[in-house]
């Protein structure tokens, strides 16, 4: 009788409310591997092939999700993508993360369906001089000239910025990233401006990178971050706790070197990271140790941000901003507890 | 076999009323909070543990206002342009999630501190940090010391039992400085400990010493120190399962933030529509259609700082000199100023 009938209007309901809610863990571990799509931009940022092995800080997260769901940072697939690419592929399911960090605005953050994790580096607009031309600020950029990009968002935001504070600099706009760098190296610029990231890896390439410096002063603030498509709570908790753990981590002096180490610490902190003390990883799907793999398979956020755009990097960046905010910058992540 | 029948009714109607709490959760689920709050005509937003400063009720008139209650009134802004369009809640740290779960509550402004037990296991999400907390201590002027490292031979009064305690043993053996804990189980007798010269430090969040020096006879005479010995920091939560909403109660904070930064403040708004600066044209909606994707007007940003000012003019509000404590902006300064605070741009 309706006892039965109610059973099946049940299950229709019970799986119409599964349908309804995506369950992007439960795929990725049917399938034994996490997806990230990159597009190859910007080296040492988002994810690029050297020697057929994907690096960068982006490259790096993806292989720490890979650890914290299968104890294994290798399970992890690399899928290129055309520049831009990433909302669409994210969207339509064809990958579950980015390894492209991405400009955290309001646009990008409220109109395609994305959901942003967390800022891996937070960028701005700088600008390469010379060390010989003794320029130390922007302000000392007046009555010289600036070689941007015809048409990137540098361009706009240097004659704004120009403008607003009254500096009498002009921009040059050149075609295409190789003029504009062309431009400055054959001294018609006195000042080659992109974002800081961009710098850096111009830098890298010029002959003596030595000679060349990049300004302290950014004019615009472009947080480059970690996204995921909405509509997948428990992803997006993973994926949220997956960075915030590299920072935690960082702070804690647990990294890639001492995790093991680290299973002995006394600090009830280091503890809870771990999951020596409490699980923290069951109700998000994930064992308790879901940390110390992450941080055995890939380090903590310093180890990520020196291996490939620091200290250990031909990029050598400074922490700058992106120091813990107990050391000087802005990374700061609420603790494993 | 009258007794079987009754069973498998009472079996029917337990499968029916699981059928009608299925159906409830699966509308309580796809039911935007955005269009229940514009249907119900007001937002409900509670806040946890009301502390001075984040939200305190007038005796005379009834009405609500602190750090938490100004937030409340930034996101009815944005919904109805209208910041009293909202029901302030008060909630105790044992029931406010179960309120958030079932829609009794549209946001918590504040919740206790943000840790990763609080974010993934309630089926809720902090939107972001509004307020970088930390523990510290308060001593008597008396004592002439002005940073926690001078404390050496201090008696200290905390609570027992908890991580408050053992961030104070650590910070003692890590400066080697000798000290005698006095311990309380409960937190009003810290403060009366300390007003009776039981101890010369009180040790817990300062958040809390800042609402608790408010309260001594002679606030001015007693001392935060600047030192923060944990980390911990509070921000709005919403439910899980709604995007539109955690996003808009999100940007409802990165614009206080960004407004203090490019210089929009209530007082000057009005007179900033012609303004060039892209920045500025975004944030009043003269430039750009931000609103729409969020299911808000483009104006909402220019909504919410002419209600209650921008982050700086919020935390001058309840926390600046005008109330008696004078707490310092400290982390909760902008980035551009040694703070923490950061919002994404607008644009």
């Amino acid at each position: 009788m309706p006892a039965k009938l109610v059973a099946a209007a049940l299950l229709a309901l019970l799986s119409l409310a599964g349908g309804a809610r995506a369950d992007t863990l439960a795929a990725v571990k049917a399938r034994g591997a996490v997806i990230c799509g990159a597009s190859s931009e910007t080296t040492g940022f988002s994810a690029t092939q050297v020697g057929g092995n994907w690096v960068g800080l982006g490259a790096d997260y993806c292989r720490g999700l890979a650890a914290v769901i299968f104890n294994d940072p290798s399970k992890v697939r690399f899928v290129p993508l055309q520049a831009g690419g990433g909302t669409s592929a994210l969207v339509s399911g064809q990958v579950d993360a980015l390894a492209d960090l991405i400009p955290w605005t309001l646009g990008a953050d409220t109109e395609h369906g994305l959901k942003f994790v967390g800022t891996m580096f937070y960028d701005g607009q700088g600008f390469l001089v010379t060390k010989a031309s003794g320029l130390k600020s922007v302000r000392d950029l007046a009555g010289k000239e600036v070689c941007v990009e015809a048409g990137s968002p540098a361009q706009a935001d240097a004659a704004e910025y120009f403008d607003a504070n009254n500096i009498p600099a002009k921009v040059e706009p050149m075609g295409g990233r190789e003029a504009a760098v062309g431009g400055y190296v054959a001294g018609t610029c006195a000042a080659y401006s992109a974002a800081y990231s961009v710098l850096a890896g111009v830098r890298a390439t010029l002959s003596v990178p030595a000679n060349h410096v990049i300004l302290a002063d950014l004019i615009t603030k472009e947080p480059l971050s970690l996204v995921i498509r909405q509509g997948d709570d428990r992803w997006f908790d993973i994926a949220r706790w997956t960075f915030y753990a590299l920072l935690d981590a960082e702070e804690l002096g647990v990294t890639q070197g001492n995790v093991d180490e680290m299973l002995g610490s006394d600090n009830i902190s280091v503890r809870r990271l771990l999951g020596v003390e409490g699980d923290f990883g069951s109700e998000i799907g994930l064992n308790k140790d879901w940390a110390y793999q992450l941080i055995k398979g890939v380090g903590n956020y310093g180890d990520i941000y020196d291996r490939n755009i620091g200290e250990e990097s031909p990029l050598k960046l400074p922490r700058g901003l992106n120091a813990l905010w107990n050391h000087g910058g802005i990374q700061y992540s609420p603790p494993v507890r | 076999m009258p007794h079987a029948h009754r069973l498998s009714v009472a079996a029917s109607l337990r499968a029916l009323l699981a059928v009608a709490l299925l159906l409830f959760m699966a509308g309580a689920a796809s039911a935007s909070t955005l269009d229940t709050v514009r249907a119900r005509g007001k937002l409900v937003c509670g806040s946890t543990d009301p502390l001075p400063g984040f939200a305190q009720q007038n005796q005379k008139d009834g009405r609500w206002s602190g750090f938490d209650v100004d937030f409340c009134r930034a996101v009815a802004a944005a919904v109805f342009g209208d910041p009293n369009k909202v029901d302030f809640r008060p909630l105790s740290g044992t029931s406010r999630f179960a309120l958030l779960q079932t829609g009794a509550v549209d946001l918590l402004a504040r919740d206790a501190a943000w840790t990763m037990r609080r974010d993934s296991g309630y089926g809720a999400s902090y939107v972001g940090s509004s307020f970088f907390d930390g523990q510290g201590f308060l001593v008597h002027q008396s004592l002439n010391v002005v940073s926690a490292y001078e404390l050496t031979k201090v008696r200290v009064c905390v609570l027992d039992g908890g991580d408050e305690v053992l961030n104070v043993r650590d910070f003692f053996f890590q400066n080697q400085a000798p000290y005698t804990e006095v311990l309380y189980e409960d937190r009003q007798d810290l403060t009366i400990a300390y007003r009776a010269g039981l101890c010369d430090a009180v040790s817990a969040n300062a958040s809390w010493l800042y609402a608790m020096k408010r309260d001594l006879p002679d606030p001015a005479s007693n001392v935060i120190l600047p030192e923060r010995i944990s980390k911990d920091s509070f921000g709005p939560v919403v439910r899980d399962g709604d995007d539109q909403w955690f996003n808009i109660v999100k940007w409802t904070l990165f614009t206080l933030i960004d407004a203090e930064e490019v210089g929009i403040t209530s007082d000057n708004i009005d007179s900033l529509s012609a303004a060039k600066t892209p920045a500025i044209r975004r944030i009043l909606g003269l430039q750009g259609t931000f609103g729409r994707a969020l299911g808000l007007s483009p104006d909402f940003m220019k909504n919410i700082i002419r209600a209650v000012g921008n982050y700086g003019e919020v935390f001058d509000r309840n926390f600046g000199s005008n109330t008696g404590v004078s707490m310092l902006r400290g982390q909760n300064a902008l980035w551009t100023r040694g703070g923490l605070l950061f919002a994404p741009p607008i644009e």
